[in-house]
Formats: C-alpha cells, sequence, structure tokens
C-alpha cells in the first residue's frame, strides 16, 4: 500500500481515497441509467398495454418516456462531467 | 433519372473533399501514435463529433427510419438501445482506458497481467466483432447502392473497399477522425433538415404528426408491438447487447486515445451521447414523417426492407435534389463507418498481435507502421471479398452479433480488469473467448440461423434439446463470461496482477507517469 511514485511525496491511501470516491460516483450514475433503461425495457417486454396508454390523440406513454430515457442519458453524463471538472480534477491536482 | 445524377454528383463532392483531407493527413502520418491516435491532438469537440461520426452507421438513418415507417414505435426501440450504452462508456470506461492504454483497449485488460495470452485473446474477440460488422456494413452498402444509385452490387462492395483503404493507408487516424466529423455533420444536417420539412406539414408539432400518423394506421402505431422483437427476455436481452455492446465496441473505445487527455476523453464521449441522442429524435420523426408524408406501402414496395423510407421522404418533401443528397450522405455514413472499423482492426493486428505478441513489445516504429499498412490492405481486401461473397444475406443478424460479441467478450474483462484487483490472466483469457464463443454458438441455435439463414421450419427445430429460442444471446453469454471470469479469478491467484493493481489505480487517476508508456510496460514484462 505504501508505492510512492518517484518526485511526488503522497503515500497511496489518499490515490485509493480519490479512486474509491470516482467508483462510488460512477458506479451509481451507471445503476441509475441501468435502472431507467431497463425499467423502460421491462415495461416493453413485460407490460405492453400499460406503456401503450394512450394519453391525449397523437401522445402514448411510449412516446413519452423514450425520450425521456435518450434525454435522462444525456442528463447523467451531463452530472459526471461537470462533478468530474470540478470535484474529480481538483482532487486530482491535490495528489499531483 | 435526375436524381441519380445528383445523388453522384454530391457523393463525387464528398469523395473529392475527403480525399483532399488524406492527403493533407497522410503528410502528417509518420509515426504510429499518428496512425492509430492522430497524434492525440484531436480536441473533444472534433472528436465528439467523430464518434458520432463512427457509430451512426447507415443502419442509423435508413434501417431505424424503415422500422418506424413500417412499426411506428417500435424503431425506438433500437434508437434508445443504441444511446444507453454512452454513458456507461462514460461513467466507468473511458478515463481509466484514456490514462491506462496506448491504442486499444487490450492494453488495459494486459496492463498487469501476461501480455501475451491477453492481448492474443483480446484479438480473437476484437476481430470478431469487426469482422462480423464490417461484413454487415460492406452488405448493407452494396444492397443500398444499387437501390439507390443502380450501381452493381459487386462494385460498389469495391468502390466502398477501396475508397476506405485509401483513407486509413494514407491518412490513418487524423484522416478517418476528419472524415468521420465532415459525414457527421452532413447527416446531421441532413437529418435536422428533413426532420424540420416533416414538422412544417404539421405546424411544427410533434403531436399532430403522431396524432395523423395514428389516424392513418390506427393507435397501434404509437404502442409497442411485438414485430420487432418477439419474446419477452428476448426484449431484455437485446437491450443488455445495444447497451453493453456499444459500451465494448473497439472502434469507439479506439478514439479514447485521439485526444490530449483524460479530461479530453470524458469530454468527447459527452458531445457524441448528445449529437447521437440528438439525431435519434429526429429519425423518429422522419419515419413517422415517411408514415404519414410517404405511405408505409409505398415504403415497403420500393424495396431494401423498408430502408428507403427516409430518401422516398427526402424526395416527398424536399424533391429532387434533396434526394440525391440524401442518399449520397447515406453512402458517404458507410464508407467513414468501414474506414473506422478497419483502423481499429488494423491496431489489434498491429499494436496487440505483431507488436506485442510476436515481436514481445519490441518493434521499430518504421516496422510497426509497414505492418500497419499491411495490415490495412489485406483487411480491406478481406471485407470486399467477404461483402461480396455474402451478398443478400440478413446483415441485422450480423450486426446484433457484433454487439452481442463485445457485450460478452470485451465488456466483462474491461470492467474487471480496472476494478477488481484479484482479476488474473486466466480469468481475462478464459472470460474474452467464452464470451466469444457462446455467442457464436447461441446465434447458430438460434432461429436467426436455423430458421432465416438454413431455412428449417420453426416446427422442425423448436423441440429439439440444443434449440435456443432467443435472437439476442447477451442475456446468456455475458453473465457467462463474468462468471468465468470471477471463478477463474478466485481459484487462481497471480502475485504480480495482484501487487500492480495499486499502480494502475494511480495510473488510472493521474496519468502516464511517463510519456513513454512502452518503457513501463518492458520493465513490468521483465519482471
Amino acid at each position: 500500500m505504501n508505492v510512492v511514485i518517484p518526485g511526488n511525496t503522497d503515500p497511496a491511501p489518499s490515490v485509493s481515497a480519490l479512486a474509491k470516491k470516482r467508483l462510488i460516483v460512477a458506479l451509481v450514475l451507471s445503476a441509475a441509467m441501468i435502472v431507467i433503461y431497463f425499467g423502460f425495457m421491462g415495461l416493453f417486454a413485460f407490460d405492453k398495454p400499460l406503456l401503450g396508454t394512450i394519453l391525449v390523440p397523437g401522445l402514448s406513454l411510449c412516446i413519452v418516456l423514450g425520450p425521456l430515457v435518450i434525454i435522462s442519458s444525456f442528463a447523467l453524463c451531463l452530472v459526471y462531467v461537470l462533478w468530474a471538472n470540478r470535484v474529480f480534477d481538483a482532487g486530482i491536482r491535490n495528489l499531483r | 433519372m435526375g436524381s441519380s445524377t445528383l445523388s453522384i454528383g454530391f457523393f463525387f463532392a464528398f469523395m473529392a473533399l475527403t480525399l483532399a483531407i488524406t492527403y493533407w493527413a497522410a503528410r502528417r502520418t509518420r509515426t504510429t501514435e499518428h496512425f492509430f491516435a492522430a497524434g492525440g491532438q484531436v480536441t473533444p469537440w472534433q472528436n465528439g463529433w467523430a464518434l458520432a461520426g463512427d457509430f451512426l452507421s447507415a443502419a442509423a438513418l435508413l434501417g431505424i427510419a424503415g422500422i418506424v415507417t413500417s412499426n411506428g414505435f417500435d424503431g425506438m426501440i433500437y434508437s434508445i438501445g443504441w444511446l444507453v450504452g454512452w454513458p456507461i462508456i462514460l461513467f466507468l470506461i473511458v478515463e481509466p482506458l484514456r490514462n491506462v492504454g496506448r491504442f486499444t483497449f487490450a492494453d488495459v485488460v494486459a496492463y498487469r497481467l501476461r501480455q501475451r495470452p491477453v492481448r492474443l485473446a483480446g484479438a480473437v474477440g476484437t476481430l470478431a466483432v469487426i469482422l462480423f460488422y464490417l461484413i454487415a456494413q460492406m452488405v448493407a452498402t452494396g444492397s443500398l447502392i444499387k437501390l439507390l444509385f443502380g450501381l452493381p452490387y459487386t462494385w460498389s462492395v469495391v468502390v466502398v473497399g477501396s475508397v476506405m483503404l485509401v483513407y486509413v493507408l494514407f491518412g490513418g487516424m487524423l484522416a478517418t477522425t476528419w472524415v468521420q466529423v465532415v459525414k457527421a455533420a452532413l447527416l446531421m444536417g441532413g437529418g435536422i433538415l428533413l426532420a424540420f420539412l416533416v414538422l412544417t406539414h404539421f405546424d411544427m408539432n410533434p403531436l399532430k404528426l403522431f396524432a395523423a400518423a395514428s389516424e392513418k394506421y390506427g393507435t397501434k402505431v404509437l404502442q409497442p408491438g411485438s414485430k420487432v422483437v418477439s419474446g419477452q427476455w428476448d426484449a431484455i436481452s437485446l437491450g443488455l447487447g445495444l447497451m453493453f455492446g456499444t459500451a465494448a465496441m473497439p472502434h469507439v473505445l479506439m478514439r479514447a486515445y485521439t485526444v490530449k487527455d483524460a479530461k479530453a476523453a470524458r469530454l468527447s464521449i459527452l458531445y457524441a451521447t448528445g449529437l447521437i441522442g440528438v439525431f435519434h429524435l429526429m429519425v423518429f420523426i422522419i419515419g413517422f414523417g415517411a408514415m404519414v408524408l410517404v405511405d408505409a406501402d409505398a415504403v415497403a414496395k420500393a424495396g431494401g426492407g423498408g430502408n428507403m423510407a427516409a430518401p422516398l421522404l427526402a424526395l416527398t418533401v424536399g424533391g429532387n435534389a434533396f434526394f440525391g443528397f440524401i442518399c449520397a450522405v447515406a453512402f458517404a455514413t458507410m464508407l467513414a463507418v468501414v474506414a473506422g472499423l478497419t483502423l481499429s482492426g488494423v491496431a489489434t493486428l498491429c499494436h496487440d498481435v505483431w507488436t506485442n505478441v510476436i515481436r514481445n513489445g519490441s518493434a521499430s516504429e518504421a516496422e510497426q507502421l509497414k505492418v500497419a499498412r499491411v495490415a490495412t490492405v489485406m483487411i480491406s481486401i478481406f471485407a470486399i471479398f467477404l461483402g461480396i461473397a455474402f451478398e443478400g444475406q440478413n446483415v441485422a443478424f450480423m450486426a446484433g452479433l457484433a454487439f452481442s460479441i463485445a457485450c460478452a467478450a470485451n465488456f466483462p474483462s474491461l470492467v474487471l480488469a480496472i476494478t477488481w484487483r484479484r482479476f488474473t490472466t486466466p480469468a481475462a483469457v478464459a472470460s474474452i473467448l467464452v464470451g466469444t464463443l457462446s455467442s457464436l454458438v447461441l446465434i447458430y441455435l438460434s432461429p436467426t440461423i436455423q430458421v432465416d439463414i438454413l431455412g428449417k421450419p420453426l416446427a422442425a427445430v423448436e423441440h429439439q434439446w440444443w434449440f435456443v429460442s432467443l435472437r439476442n444471446p447477451a442475456i446468456i453469454s455475458m453473465p457467462l463470461s463474468f462468471a468465468v471470469a470471477i471463478l477463474l479469478s478466485l481459484v487462481t491467484t497471480e502475485k504480480n496482477a495482484n501487487l500492480a493493481f495499486d499502480e494502475m489505480q494511480r495510473r488510472i487517476l493521474l496519468g502516464p507517469v511517463q510519456p513513454s508508456t512502452d518503457a513501463q510496460g518492458q520493465t513490468r514484462n521483465a519482471a
């Protein structure tokens, strides 16, 4: 655990702490994406009538949810990038 | 016909522009770093466009629009599936990949394991993915060009193969990147214009478009059906394959190396996700537009399995010139995608197999470039040959197979290599090989091959003990690959791999300590 990289006196524990922090954020966001997507696919596979509910003429539940899955993919990416640019990159700068 | 002359005119303009780019790039491609990674000098914004260009094949515009036109909402299942893998790449894969690897994702899997076996297994998985995807693209190209321009099938395959050879051989990653950027811009521009022209017929309100569609064909077009994916578990399995297959596609992962650092790689994935998402939302409008304005039967009659939906819609709402433009964009799209695929195949053969397995990591720069160029010619000739040999085959299953293999062979080993200290060489090798083989076997035993390709009646095979009713194997092959990897890691121990985990963690965060990654690779091999 006490690996020291030449030119850097910082011991390894802070590296693994930051690595762990990034992994947790990454796993939570991945889980969110998986829940959203497979929630949608689960409805598609197992409850087509519900997904096919017509809300107003020209609009069914799946036509609302489908684009929402697409938009939420981008939104989750944006959350990660904002977190990484602000918090994570600052953490890395402290390690260097 | 005027429209055909216009298409050919637009297409030649695209070729002239991209060949000029290749000429410009060729003078800047002197090292393997330039050949495979454009010297790491692509900006995140450019790389985002190039990633979108690499990923949006003709299937995205023509195929999905066609499925939406004939099946309504169900086409969106593919659009969504092809997008949700991108956040996974961003969260779990791209930064470690960029900081640890050099040209291919096998760099990362092999980093703290024994180089030769892991790289060889990785090459098997990668080449299988690329091969199936390349065949699918070549066959689709041949049949579409025949349909769009009236050029004979064989000739269109030869033309596409030869032009892609020129891009990759002379311009390497730099030319391929710019070809992708130009193509993605044309595709997005054409798609936005087409969707816009459709909406002008409906007061710019998509709901009026959907309402018109349901008036004409019934509300079923707005509801999920069962024509596109039949079984319940098949739908889930398709979803797994699309999501995690996308996250492990070699030609997509390779783009992590074209930018300056991990932060730039992270940003390029964000941009790509946005571009691909917007594009898929437009394809949905385009598909419904063709359904209402062109008529679903007319699209089906035009041939090509519904693929003519977008071009015919362009003809209806924009006239001959726009039809020509959309046809040329479709051709350009296929050209660019096969170039990207070829380059990642070349990187695997040259960097993983030749340099790191055959030459044990010590090939000179000049030798690597020579091998890369020979491999480019070989893969191009092979692709042309296979494209011609597979004429008339169902291409959807080959593309699906490519995603399944990527998802079962590449994804588990990549994720475990990055996150799990106990991961060992035998586990990595077995996981990749089991993932590849089980995908191939399951597809072979499924209705896709037994019924669609071999032409056996379903009743004759469905009660056989070996029959697999799933058309999409990911739900079995991916967990199998993970299970093999975890089990073998637990029963084997690899002291070096375990010890090097901390070093890799540090490197995942901080990037390469020294500019030369090879020097480190050498010392680790010797130790």
